[in-house]
């Protein structure tokens, strides 16, 4: 019985697919750019719709045709749903506190039921539905998608770029040193046991490097194993010297790689991001610019990297149904509550100009895309003191109630002199209680416009 | 490890306002002279000097003359002489205080022109627009965090479309009115008189919705802004709507002559209406769409209808045998 209803679910789909009517979003992004706290807050004002005033920029909303949304089942019974009520009840609880960082991959769907005022389905149907899916996974092992279209060598060529960078170099000195006595005591009877120190030392590394807020860590399984932990497959890592690999090595570092693309990298692709066709690229442009130079350059290096792992292009119906393709990309700085409203275009404008070369792609690929800044659920609030200065009220780290004065946001990318003087920008934690909901939100609604206007006509 | 930056922290006890609040300014009361619209500035030239410098000779002549005649009727009796002092003064009050009002309106109408290409924010124009239900609408959608051109938008679909809807309602009404009334009026003047009434009353109310009041000169004013643009800059539009509707659909030719002066009667109302929409609308169109004449066009044509039968040519004859029928019955 259920198997069959399980058929019926994914025939449903196929058919829906078909007929445009299933969004697959993908809300790409690093680890801590915010995509649990977004999605959370996409479902949040979505299933509150009909009862608040907080989404004028949705017109489906606006002009009074959304009958209302609903959490469905999705057909892929083996992924865990996406813990929507445990977020929210992380937020509002008595000590509300952020979601945890994700760890696993889950998927939810939402079905929104409208009446349609275009086209044929507006003279024939009275309702219509649409579904959504949002999936929701570690950001670490996003950036293992473009490992897929590099070699061993070509990575490892990648890989001995970033380490020439000053603090990259700093951390892995050791474990180069390291590499460096295995590599000239190389021999064919060691070489498995050696491999296998070399590998967890290139983990501490990566690990290190995490700490110190770097972006981007290849392979991610490394940084976040999931049910890879202390598996073989796990056991390379990308050759960082100059030397050529040791003949005992080469072969089984490639064919270690090899095999973790296949069986790690592609499985994960084909299961959740093969089937998307639109999605929301998540930036923490404000992090990075607190993080200094070297983290604001390695973020647009990674954006770009896994920018070039999805397809886009139209989506025409046999496209549709046999290899869907991303027809819509929005780019989103996120977190844009802990700056002050007026900084909210510059923000955007940075973005913009960091995103440049992938949005001439999809430019000259015709898709359509649109720069945003928003935050998922909005923790501060914007007040102005007699002398004009804006200032935000918030909750800090130590559940106490502050307000800052809004800090500045550059205009363009910053120069020398700028990232001498550093930026910082307050993290504020959530301070709701049940009755909030609708949590607040900064400019959800035409985000969700962007995103699924077009097919709520 | 210093760290130059910092976030400044305030003393939460310090009073602070929601942003919301503090936008609503007070109106300012930054005019010029002879600003805005280009076409407006109708040069009077040098014989508008010498008249202007005549009449008031004139008048201070008659002010010197009533004065001294007041004081000669006082010589000749007191009681007299001060009749025609309350008299004469009730009169000149009543005239500074029209002028004072005139000037006034005026002046609030040359205002408005002047800030509708200013950007103003949406606050000003709230109170301009002397909507108390509008206010309150929003207040309640507007959102802290919105740009300043996210709050043009917002303010211009959400709110000022809804007076825009209710006058374009007010332009179909009163353009499907004036078509069936030159329709049915049986001589040319008649026609005339029933435009002009007709479009003085519309304008008022689309000028009132809008919280503009006009006085006597600022309707001259309006006016002659309305034809400028009609003429100067609208000329082109009334021959692409005219044109593409009128000619394309063939209509002309099938409309009988009566339904066909009724029908231009109509049209000319609504485009006299959509002007004075744009006149008097505290910031130009932007996001809304401008009003119209598509769906106007054919609610003209049923009212049409049901005030003459015989609208279209073709079925002229059928009609009449069903009107005869009807009266038969």
């Amino acid at each position: 019985m259920s198997r069959f209803q399980k058929l019926q679910h994914q025939t449903r789909d196929v058919i829906h697919r078909g007929f445009d009517r299933h969004i697959r979003l993908a809300v790409t992004g690093l680890s801590g750019a915010g995509k649990t706290a977004l999605i959370t807050g996409i479902l949040e004002q979505l299933l509150y719709a009909n009862e608040t005033q907080q989404l004028p920029y949705f017109k489906v909303k606006q002009q009074q045709r959304l009958n209302g949304c609903r959490l469905h089942t999705s057909s892929n019974w083996q992924v865990s749903r996406f813990d929507y009520e445990g977020a929210i009840d992380c937020l509002t609880t008595d000590v509300p506190r952020w979601p945890q960082s994700t760890r696993d991959v889950s998927e939810i769907r939402v079905e929104i039921k409208y009446k349609p005022h275009r086209g044929l389905a507006g003279r024939v149907l009275d309702t219509r539905k649409l579904t959504l899916d949002l999936i929701d996974y570690p950001g670490e092992w996003l950036l293992d998608l473009p490992l897929l279209q590099l070699s061993y060598d070509e990575w490892s060529q990648q890989q001995q770029r970033l380490l020439k960078a000053e603090l990259r170099h700093k951390l892995a000195e050791s474990w180069l040193t390291k590499v460096q006595t295995a590599a000239n005591a190389a021999s064919e009877d060691k070489a498995e046991q050696q491999l296998r120190e070399l590998a967890s030392g290139y983990r501490t590394f990566l690990r290190q490097c995490r700490e110190q807020k770097l972006l981007l860590l290849q392979p991610g399984r490394m940084v976040l194993p999931g049910e890879l932990e202390g598996a073989p497959a796990l056991e390379f890592f990308p050759w960082p010297l100059s030397q050529a690999i040791p003949d005992a090595w080469a072969k089984r570092l490639r064919e270690k790689y090899r095999y973790y693309q296949q069986h790690v990298v592609t499985p994960f692709y084909q299961k959740y991001f093969k089937h998307f066709n639109r999605q929301v690229v998540l930036v923490d442009v404000l992090q990075a610019l607190q993080n200094g130079e070297h983290h604001f350059a390695e973020l647009q290096l990674a954006i770009n990297e896994l920018m070039k792992s999805f397809s886009y292009g139209n989506n025409s119906l046999l496209k549709r149904l046999m290899s869907p393709v991303i027809d819509k990309v929005a780019l989103v700085a996120t977190k844009a509550d802990s700056i002050a409203p007026q900084d909210h275009q510059k923000l955007t404008e940075l973005l913009r100009v960091m995103t440049q070369k992938q949005r001439q792609e999809l430019q000259f690929d015709q898709i359509p895309h649109q720069v945003f800044s928003v935050a998922g659920i909005a923790t501060s609030q914007i007040k102005k003191l007699s002398n004009g200065t804006t200032v935000l009220d918030g909750i800090n780290e130590n559940r106490e109630f502050v307000r800052v004065g809004a800090p500045e946001v550059p205009n363009a990318i910053p120069t020398a002199a700028d990232w001498q003087q550093g930026y910082i920008y307050p993290q504020f934690y959530p301070g709701f209680t049940a009755q909030n909901s609708p949590l607040p939100h900064i400019r959800l609604d035409q985000l969700l416009e962007y995103v699924l206007g077009d097919k709520l006509k | 490890m210093s760290d130059p930056r910092k976030l400044t922290y305030y003393s939460v006890d310090e009073p602070a306002v929601e942003v919301s609040d503090t936008d609503s300014m007070p109106e300012q009361a930054g005019h010029e002279p002879g600003s805005g619209q280009a076409a407006a500035g109708v040069n009077s030239g040098r014989w508008g000097k010498w008249l202007a410098l005549g009449l008031v000779v004139a008048l201070t002549a008659a002010v010197i003359e009533s004065v001294l005649m007041v004081i000669e009727r006082f010589q000749q009796n007191i009681f007299l002489g001060s009749l025609w002092a309350v008299g004469f003064g009730v009169i000149a009050l009543a005239l500074l205080s029209f002028m004072v009002r005139e000037t006034w309106l005026l002046q609030k109408l040359k205002r408005r022109w002047k800030k509708q290409s200013e950007a103003p924010k949406p606050e000003q124009q709230l109170q301009l627009l002397q909507h108390p239900d509008l206010e309150h609408r929003w207040q309640q959608i507007k959102q802290p965090y919105w740009s300043a051109d996210e709050e043009r938008e917002r303010f211009e679909v959400d709110v000022l479309s809804r007076i825009d809807q209710q006058a374009t309602r007010i332009i179909s009404r009163w353009a499907a009115e004036a078509a069936a009334m030159v329709a049915v009026s049986p001589f040319a003047l008649l026609d005339m008189l029933i435009v002009m009434w007709r479009n003085q009353r519309m304008i008022s109310r689309i000028a009132e919705l809008y919280g503009v009041k006009l006085g006597y000169w600022a309707r001259v004013r309006l006016w002659r802004q309305v034809f400028a643009n009609i003429v100067y800059a609208g000329l082109s539009e009334v021959a692409v709507d005219l044109g593409a509707q009128w000619v394309s659909a063939e209509l002309l030719t099938r409309l009988s002559t009566r339904a066909g002066q009724g029908l231009g009667a109509g049209l000319l109302t609504a485009r006299l209406g959509y002007q004075v929409i744009e006149l008097c609308r505290p910031m130009p169109f932007e996001k809304v769409k401008k009003p119209g004449y598509l769906k106007l066009q054919k609610d003209l044509l049923s009212q049409l209808k049901s005030v003459l039968p015989f609208v279209y040519k073709s079925r002229q004859t059928k009609a009449a045998a069903t009107s005869e029928q009807e009266v038969e019955n």
